[in-house]
């Protein structure tokens, strides 16, 4: 997509230069080798959604893994879910969802020309966006905080409050899932030697995995909106031509959905 | 809904395909209304849950109804959101193609399992 929107602009720049430039019966920004700019914005489109498929593969082999674990471990499951902050999680996905009413929004007024409109749902979005990303950090440094022994991240900045029990729930080596929380059978029947994987770690991998390339999904979406307010603020879009706000809008859309899977599943189990 | 009924947009071919846009159209009212249904099923996922929570239900079912609320809401983002309602048929296609490519990839996996006994023992590998 990249690309194809730097060729955008840089053909717009170029069309001062040439007086015509071959582009007479329709607007400029129609590249050569399209009949019409109809043809032009459906090629882009499929594109996209061709690469979003290949995406939703990508997240597709997470979710098998998390199947196939869930389905054998469902107590533990159950358990070690318990230790995630819900609702920090639902909150995220109200940004979320909320952030994917902006962006459609924001195409709705790139396609009526509205650029005004454009740029400030657009600068919406990226604060919707940013605020995802922090609280997903501070999710993330509440579970390294317990790790290094602290109750919250802050106690852990400052030396304040310790956590009472021992706990560590960042797959890896120092890996602790309390033990206070009760004598299932499931406990009993999974005592871990030190060094050895567990399945609650396995919960937790699969947690930081999805939700950690979640994330990184997060920041190139954000650099897309930002590429986009950019292209915006310099007049690069009109009602005739607003195709990369539109598949640039697809990508937001794929992050949310992939979103709309993890809450449930990660944070939402009994 | 305020949209044109094109019930199957760009069926007949290459005229279709590239006229039919300019007609297909999702207004706003449509986005807000779109939305406001997606955060009533954020809501009824986690009211879900915390019912769940102090009632005995199979955990099954609990896993169906949470997958089920999650794919509506795929749909509503995928079908209005994503414009798929207004998209040529290859585009429709395509997303279509995801779903299936993940479940060919679930029921093989799945069934690789299932015959080599399920579910599986805890502790090392054999």
């Amino acid at each position: 997509m990249a690309t194809t929107t730097t060729t955008q602009g840089s053909e717009v720049q170029g069309h001062e230069a040439h007086a015509d430039h071959g582009h007479a019966g329709h607007g400029r920004e129609l590249q050569h080798h399209f009949e019409t700019a109809q043809q032009q914005k459906e090629a882009a489109t499929l594109g996209m959604w061709v690469f979003l498929v290949t995406e939703l593969m990508l997240f597709g082999g997470i979710f098998m893994a998390y199947a196939v674990y869930r389905w054998a471990f469902p107590d533990i499951w159950a358990e070690a879910a318990h230790h995630l902050n819900t609702p920090l999680g639902a909150v995220n996905t109200v940004v979320l969802l909320v952030s994917s009413l902006t962006v459609a929004l924001a195409v709705n007024a790139a396609e009526e020309g509205r650029n005004k409109r454009l740029i400030r749902l657009l600068g919406v979005t990226m604060v919707l966006g940013v605020a995802f990303l922090g609280i997903k950090a501070y999710e993330y440094s509440e579970k390294f905080a317990h790790c290094a022994g602290y109750k919250t991240p802050f106690a852990w900045a400052s030396g304040g409050a310790p956590l009472g029990e021992t706990e560590c729930l960042v797959p890896g080596r120092a890996f602790v899932f309390p033990e206070a929380h009760g004598t299932t059978a499931a406990d009993a029947h999974n005592e871990v030697t030190p060094g050895q994987g567990s399945p609650y770690q396995l919960f937790y991998l699969l947690y930081f995995i999805s939700t950690g390339l979640h994330a990184v999904h997060m920041l190139i979406g954000l650099s897309i909106v930002g590429m986009l307010t950019f292209m915006a603020a310099r007049g690069v879009f009109t009602a005739a031509y607003s195709t990369p706000v539109e598949i640039g809008g697809l990508y937001w859309h794929l992050i949310d959905i992939i979103w709309v899977f993890l809450f449930p599943l990660f944070y939402l189990v009994h | 809904m305020a949209e044109h009924s094109n019930p199957i947009p760009g069926a007949d071919g290459h005229a279709a395909a590239s006229d039919h846009h300019s007609h297909g159209h999702i207004g706003r009212d449509t986005y807000y209304r779109v939305f406001a249904a997606l955060m009533v099923l954020m809501v009824l996922t986690v009211g879900a849950w915390w019912v769940e929570g102090f009632m005995e239900i199979p955990r099954v079912l609990g896993v169906i109804v949470a997958l089920a609320i999650a794919s509506t809401k795929t749909v509503l983002i995928i079908y209005y959101f994503m414009h798929i309602k207004i998209s040529n048929r290859v585009t429709q296609l395509y997303a279509v193609s995801a779903f299936i490519a993940f479940t060919i990839l679930f029921v093989i996996v799945m069934g690789d399992y299932f015959a080599r006994g399920w579910p599986p023992e805890i502790g090392p590998l054999p």
